[in-house]
């Protein structure tokens, strides 16, 4: 990966996710963290780009920016009490939380760097959503339909959750 | 200069210790879920990138990192609900306030 170009696009894609990351954390109002994180969820998607994976940038802007954001900004909606203005604050291991954070990053820089593990032979399929495809029906196909259970479970569970239950009561 | 698999493993590590910190560090249950989000990104990062860099013949890293997708996905969906029942019942989304199982 030596084009200038994908080099440029590495730092800026990167730049604006932990940026936006970071924004998300120390913002004030919730509404803000909320759409901030739609720019993280499309700078990782680009990322994904860069490293060729199509098929799991698509997915990642369908689901996480289509479905999942909605359903935050739903639920923040729900949630609101008074004015929007200083619903994100911090709590008290504020401090804390930053150090074993600047800790944890410290320790994983210092496992990953060095040539560590060997690349595989092989080239990349030249279609990832049809390699994708063909392995989710032979070789991960329990895996594809526990993944579907969990789905439905994850489902009814939740409209049993939030169903107002004032008319099941007799 | 050329980017490598350390440089999106750096980000993944970024980026998951930044989610860590806001899972840490705030008070609203819903921005908590959201920082948990950014842990999620931040290991899927790492999954593509091995599968990249590491096994590009057989791209199990995306195909893992799509399960996690969709594991991500089922499990706001589900918390975001819990918070929703928390919220009708006791007025309040701040986890400090949210003490009842607390001795």
């Amino acid at each position: 990966m030596n084009d200038p170009i994908i080099v440029g696009a590495f730092y800026v894609l990167a730049f604006l996710v932990v940026a936006s990351a970071l924004a998300v954390t120390l913002a004030r109002n919730v509404v803000h963290a909320a759409l901030l994180l739609v720019v993280t969820f499309f700078s990782v998607a680009g990322i994904y780009v860069l490293l060729s994976a199509d098929f799991v940038a698509v997915v990642q802007v369908l689901i996480y920016v289509g479905a999942v954001m909605i359903l935050l900004l739903f639920a923040i909606m729900l949630t609101q009490r008074t004015s929007m203005a200083q619903t994100n604050p911090s709590n008290a291991q504020y401090a804390w939380g930053a150090a074993v954070a600047v800790v944890l990053l410290a320790l994983m820089l210092a496992g990953f760097t060095g040539n560590r593990w060997p690349a595989l032979p092989g080239p990349l399929p030249s279609s990832t959503v049809q390699y994708i495809g063909e392995a989710f029906f032979s070789r991960y196909a329990v895996a594809f339909e526990i993944a579907a259970v969990l789905l439905l479970a994850a489902l009814v569970g939740a409209i049993v959750l939030a169903a107002d239950d004032k008319e099941r009561k007799p | 200069m050329s980017i490598g698999l350390e440089h999106f493993l750096a980000l993944s590590a970024a980026l998951f210790c930044v989610g860590l910190f806001g899972a840490l560090s705030k008070r609203n249950a819903i921005v908590i879920l959201m920082c948990i989000e950014l842990m999620m990104n931040g290991a899927n990062i790492a999954l593509v990138a091995f599968a990249r860099f590491v096994t590009p013949a057989l791209i199990t890293g995306q195909i893992f990192a799509v399960f996690v997708l969709a594991i991500a996905a089922a499990e706001a969906a589900v918390g975001l609900a819990i918070i929703i029942a928390i919220y009708r019942n006791h007025r309040t989304i701040s986890v400090d306030d949210i003490n009842l199982m607390k001795w």
